[in-house]
């Protein structure tokens, strides 16, 4: 699918163009990439894109790539497409390392950014673990206090009301 | 900027808005010609029936949040991100005893604020309209935002027009029609949002290999299929809490209790619950298989709408359209009426002018109504927030409202001083949980902190209430405040 979005992006979206120009560089902009990993306790995130300012060109399209090393050993294809920001969700714990570069209208790749490099780190399990019973205590109380004390007016109507 | 994924075309975008725009508006007026007095502008004559009444209630539940941030919450969290949202539905069980207990309690009751108002007094009752002002205006926000952006998503409409139509609609026809609208109109929609999510949860299910969807969520979204996942456990808890807060203080649910006939009630919420628990699964769902069908998620608010006109096309996208904005109408209409009760019946009339004519409070009605929708407007015009930070950052607020009411309801020695403390304290340290841990556990925090201080107070401070105090009708008007 996102072969074929881009396929028609290519082709039929923006044209060909046998002189078309080197793709420009390409950069994050949400969040930006830096020298410490940006760390995350929920698992998803909204990655945003786009050309780098004086950058010449224009890009018909984006190529992001993943990995779980820093050295793209193993990299997984995230999104290919003409769209400058996706979401990613469900994300295991650990680091990712992401990059992002421009596609020309014949799906020459430029260069790749910088790399965006994300920890994922989520609530402690012993927090987890204790919340959870708070939940419990107070759904058993909120339900025993509505069950019960219905309960109780019912068996009393006549003589409260 | 999303430009892969706009199914339908402005033109017929703006037909379908017209359509059901003239539609509600005819309808609301039609139905709103029943209400000759106040008290059937504000509780359609005390007389609804069981069907009409499971209908708005189910309805009103279904917001565009259901449709709009249920697929958000199996897309962030998997599985138990759709079982947390269904657990509002949990809510709507627990209130149908509660709304048998309000009517007897209070027979010619009009809002939730004067049953906190005669049970606790002055003070708690000013810290709840706070809670409750809040609340509404954050769920109104969120709605009217929603409007805006399934419009953009689904047909290119700006975001600003689209929003703007659909919060004119629902004031122009709350304004004519009052309740007996709100209801009439709700049960309409109830039935169109039914056999809207059913179908295109059928055709979802038809066209998408569950095979694939696995594999592709297994390896690109581990997390989601993970029993374990930390957020999604605690998101479980928080929003049945956000919920329970949601119906137990709200006065959407108290009108409509007040409204429904006194043997009908209950019955009408429980079923209410059954037939809105399935419909967060079945919209959920359907987003899950975004990444197996190749379709990139740039919002996250529309992404429900966006994988459904995506899979079903042309046709589809119009059946979404339609089913949010059912959805929205009916809970924006409700929402709308029965704040501008609170306010008329708890500010105007209680605090303001006690010998108010009915003339005047069904004129005061109206202009609220449309001051309400014009707030709502120039908050959601900039579209600041995503969805979900507008809707779970009220969550504490009303969180530590949970048992100060059934406390207030179930136990005679429930006091002001408990009820104060447990407000307060619950919502500012659930609060600060919003800031220091995250949404998914602030209501539940709040919910824990309140229930604490009730049952300290309850030790340290009992009080004797009376429950004749509750039923205006057969006491003195100007009977004692318990404060």
């Amino acid at each position: 699918m996102y072969a074929a979005a881009l396929c028609a992006a290519v082709t039929g979206g923006v044209g060909t163009s046998a002189q078309a120009a080197e793709p420009p560089a390409v950069e994050f902009i949400q969040p930006e990439a830096g020298d410490a990993a940006i760390v995350n306790t929920t698992g998803h995130i909204d990655l945003v894109w786009a050309v780098r300012p004086g950058s010449d060109g224009s890009a018909p399209a984006y190529e992001l790539e993943g990995a779980r090393s820093g050295d793209f050993a193993e990299p997984m294809g995230y999104y290919s497409g003409l769209d400058e920001r996706t979401f990613l969700s469900g994300l295991a714990e650990g680091a990712y390392f992401f990059r992002v570069r421009a596609l020309d209208a014949e799906a020459r790749p430029g260069e790749w950014s910088e790399v965006l490099a994300l920890e994922v780190d989520y609530v402690e399990r012993w927090q987890v673990n204790l919340l959870m019973l708070v939940g419990l205590l107070c759904l058993a109380a909120t339900v025993g206090i509505i069950v019960r004390g219905s309960l109780r007016a019912e068996g009393s109507s006549h003589r409260k009301f | 900027m999303d430009v892969e994924n706009i199914t339908l075309s402005r033109e017929t975008g703006w037909i379908l808005l017209a359509i059901f725009s003239i539609a509600w508006v005819g309808l609301g007026i039609f139905w709103g010609r029943k209400a000759k007095d106040h008290e059937g502008f504000m509780l359609a004559g005390r007389n609804v029936g069981m069907a009409l009444g499971a209908a708005t209630a189910m309805a009103t539940w279904v917001t565009s949040n259901t449709i709009m941030l249920a697929p958000q919450f199996a897309l962030k969290m998997g599985i138990w991100g759709m079982l947390a949202y269904s657990t509002a539905s949990f809510g709507l069980f627990l209130f149908a005893p509660m709304a048998f207990r309000i009517r007897k309690l209070l027979p010619k009751g009009f809002t939730s604020g004067d049953f906190i108002r005669l049970r606790y007094g002055k003070p708690v009752w000013v810290l709840f309209l706070v809670v409750s002002m809040i609340y509404s205006m954050a769920w109104l926000v969120s709605m009217a935002m929603a409007g805006g952006i399934v419009l953009q998503t689904l047909s290119g409409i700006d975001y600003k027009f689209g929003m703007s139509v659909i919060l004119g609609v629902c004031v122009l026809y709350t304004l004519f029609g009052g309740l007996y609208a709100v209801i009439g109109t709700d049960f309409v929609q109830s039935l169109i949002i039914l056999i809207g999510i059913v179908t295109v949860g059928a055709v979802v299910l038809t066209k998408v290999d569950l095979s694939v969807v696995y594999a592709d969520v297994a390896t690109t979204q581990p997390a989601l299929l993970d029993v374990l996942m930390p957020v999604a456990l605690l998101a479980l808890f928080n929003n049945m809490f956000f919920g329970f807060g949601e119906i137990f203080h709200n006065n959407v649910w108290w009108s409509r209790a007040f409204a429904m006939r006194g043997d009908v009630s209950h019955k009408a919420f429980f079923l209410s619950g059954f037939l809105w628990f399935p419909i967060p699964v079945a919209a959920g769902f359907i987003a899950l298989c975004a990444g197996s069908l190749g379709i990139n998620v740039t919002d996250i608010d529309g992404v429900g709408p966006l994988v459904a006109s995506q899979v079903l096309g042309p046709v589809g996208a119009v059946v979404v359209f339609v089913v949010v904005f059912c959805s929205l109408a009916s809970s924006i209409d409700s929402l709308l009426a029965a704040t501008s009760d609170l306010l008329v019946q708890d500010v105007y009339r209680k605090m303001l002018h006690p010998e108010a004519s009915e003339a005047q409070l069904r004129r005061l009605g109206s202009i609220l109504i449309v001051a309400l929708g014009l707030l709502t407007w120039l908050i959601a015009l900039p579209r600041m927030a995503d969805l979900n930070v507008v809707l779970f950052l009220s969550g504490p607020l009303v969180a530590s409202v949970i048992f100060p009411v059934i406390g207030g309801l179930y136990w005679e020695k429930a006091g002001q001083g408990g009820a104060f403390c447990a407000i307060l304290l619950g919502s500012s340290v659930g609060l600060v949980t919003y800031y220091t841990i995250g949404w998914y556990a602030a209501s539940l925090v709040s919910a824990a902190i309140s229930l604490t201080v009730m049952l300290a107070a309850l030790r340290i401070a009992p009080g004797d209430f009376d429950w004749k105090l509750l039923d205006e009708s057969s006491v003195n008007p100007n009977h004692p405040d318990p404060s």
